[in-house]
């Protein structure tokens, strides 16, 4: 991922779409909107984030805050994700034998499980 | 014979080849440079930060101290099937226990007229409102009280609320009897609770609720400066009336069948400790810090414009002295703090409904109001009095499944579960929080809401980061919310 082109009430971050899934930016973006308009786009293989200010200007400052935050998601939403999707059929197990009522546990469950231990 | 007990060290047992399973957990940044670790029933740890996408890496190895924790507290698994997977599945169905029985609080608006004219009251009560329109009939009383017996819920609570529900005591009997008469057939558990200011209370009522179990829950704002600040009684003195009145109260129910409820106004924010003080000195070993409802009456009012940072402010602050109070030997404790607690360093939750998922409206709570309309919460029968009936359900006349499982509580339920709302379900403290579709819309203008602008999120984010904060950077307070858990469920 890089950033450029600053300008006064308006800035972008470009994020490679090769690592970073459309959900994962869009998670990342919901936690900006109070503040600012944003737009998402794909250029070949990049997302550019637009992020505008609605009044006035940003500071440097700011512009600095808000990327290292934006990294700081990106990131923990791609763990969370890849957390996600390893733990699926995990997590689905567990809710039927939380909430079914009167089946034996002990019976061999038939849902297969994701084998992505040490990818 | 001598026995000698060789015992190996634990690094012996380990899985040699560092291969482990991922199981469901989430994790945020905590303090400067650490993370906090919550798995899929809520136990929790705090590491290094980084330490989730190391996980996630396989990067940690059987001889990282931190191993033996993550496998013992279900984070990673050492077999594709760990071993103690029922444990895990127990644990979070105890965590969701709220929902074995569906509605248990049954309220019972009895009357929307008041001896009060609250500055922050939701519904605006006048006492000289005709008694006609204003109060519960006996045809409806007897409809909705027949609507509280078809809840599946073996363990319920009928809870009586105004207005000023001791304006028409006879009527709160009448439904007494005729509940008791009718759980003969049903054979439920049932709890009573009666919500009143106190102000009307005699030795006859009192002795009616000690002969029939019925719990007093009566409203405290603080010290009298505060309390009639918010409180306008229009015949006396609000504070010396409802704190005598409370005493009577204690000598004949018991000090543990009373309770009171502060609200927060622009009056309290800054004395949260003359609060606090007054609840010890009226006898009360706790407090419930609540912010304001933003409905009715209490969106207009100045004494409760203020912001929810100001809130949190207050609600910190209050904390902080409570806990000084404990640390110099005082038993005293924050309600929210507790039952937030209770969901952190327990396996167990609690019935409290606006920190559920699915949401505490209709699944935990329902209201039948003055009118004989059913509501799926005391804040959307609030909602109605201002004539928005998004949450009115149906009347008690109506069949139960017409009003419970009606396409409107369909389409209330795809909003109600924080797992599958947006800024939610990423969220770490998703199982300890809960979702208020009804606050949503009240405040956002539809029932998802938007998690960036939202004072509930706001309010429970912070509280909850706070709590960590504070059993992490002082082992004294740990020990002092451990002690508020055992205490309180003794």
């Amino acid at each position: 991922m890089m950033s450029n082109e600053i300008s006064q009430s308006s800035f972008q971050i470009k994020v490679s779409g090769d690592y970073y899934t459309e959900s994962i930016i869009s998670k990342c973006v919901y936690w900006l909107c109070n503040k600012y308009l944003v737009s998402v786009s794909k250029s070949n293989d990049y997302f550019i984030v637009d992020i505008q200010k609605k009044e006035d200007h940003f500071s440097d400052d700011e512009i600095e805050k808000i990327k290292s935050k934006f990294y700081q998601d990106l990131n923990d939403y791609k763990t969370r994700e890849m957390i996600r999707e390893e733990t699926r059929s995990i997590k689905d197990i567990l809710l039927v034998k939380a909430f079914s009522h009167g089946i034996d546990t002990n019976d061999k469950l038939i849902t297969q499980i994701l084998d992505n231990a040490n990818n | 014979m001598q026995i000698i007990n060789t015992l190996q060290p634990f690094s012996e047992f380990r899985n040699k080849e560092s291969k482990y399973y991922l199981l469901p957990f989430n994790f945020k940044s905590f303090l400067s440079d650490h993370e906090l670790l919550i798995n899929f029933s809520g136990d929790f740890l705090i590491v290094e930060r980084g330490t989730a996408d190391r996980i996630v890496k396989r990067e940690i190895t059987v001889d990282d101290d931190i191993y033996p924790d993550l496998v013992s507290n279900y984070f990673i698994s050492e077999k594709q099937y760990p071993p103690l997977l029922d444990i895990l599945a127990t644990k979070y169905r105890t965590k969701k226990s709220f929902l074995d029985e569906f509605t248990a609080l049954h309220i019972f608006v009895l009357t929307l007229r008041c001896n009060h004219a609250c500055k922050y009251c939701q519904v605006s009560s006048v006492e000289s409102r005709t008694p006609d329109s204003h109060d519960m009939s006996i045809e409806n009383l007897d409809y909705s009280i027949s609507k509280m017996f078809q809840t599946p819920a073996r363990n319920i609570t009928m809870e009586f609320q105004g207005g000023e529900p001791l304006l028409i005591f006879e009527k709160l009997k009448y439904a007494v009897e005729q509940a008791k008469t009718l759980n003969e057939i049903h054979k439920k558990n049932i709890s009573y609770v009666l919500c009143s200011n106190s102000t009307l209370l005699t030795d006859e009522i009192l002795e009616y609720m000690e002969a029939n179990s019925i719990l007093l829950s009566t409203s405290l704002d603080g010290p009298e400066l505060i309390h009639n600040g918010n409180r306008i009684f229009q015949k006396n003195d609000s504070y010396q009336t409802t704190i005598s009145h409370m005493k009577r109260a204690k000598e004949i129910l018991g000090e543990d069948r009373v309770s009171a409820l502060m609200t927060t106004t622009k009056l309290s924010l800054s004395n949260p400790e003359d609060i606090i003080d007054s609840y010890i000195e009226n006898g009360f070993s706790s407090i419930f810090f609540r912010s304001i409802n933003p409905y009715g009456e209490a969106l207009t009012d100045s004494i409760a414009n203020y912001s929810m940072d100001e809130f949190i402010q207050f609600y910190k602050r209050g904390l902080d002295y409570i806990i000084d109070l404990n640390k110099r030997g005082i038993f005293f404790v924050e309600e929210y703090a507790g039952i937030i607690l209770k969901k952190i360093l327990t396996p167990f939750t609690t019935g409290f409904v606006d920190l559920q998922s699915p949401s505490g409206i209709i699944n935990g709570v329902i209201v039948y109001n003055y009118d004989g309309y059913v509501y799926a919460s005391d804040e959307s029968r609030m909602l109605a009095e201002k004539g928005d009936y998004h949450f009115r359900l149906g009347h008690v006349k109506d069949d139960y499944s017409s009003i419970f499982y009606s396409e409107k509580v369909v389409n209330i339920a795809k909003h109600w579960a924080n797992e599958a709302l947006a800024g939610c379900s990423d969220c770490c403290y998703q199982i300890y929080c809960g979702t208020d579709p009804v606050r949503n819309y009240s405040t956002q203008g539809d029932l998802e809401g938007f998690r960036p602008t939202s004072d509930f999120c706001n309010k429970n984010m912070s509280i909850i980061d706070y709590l960590f904060e504070l059993m992490y950077q002082d082992e004294e307070v740990f020990q002092i919310f451990q002690n508020w858990i055992s205490k309180k469920d003794n």
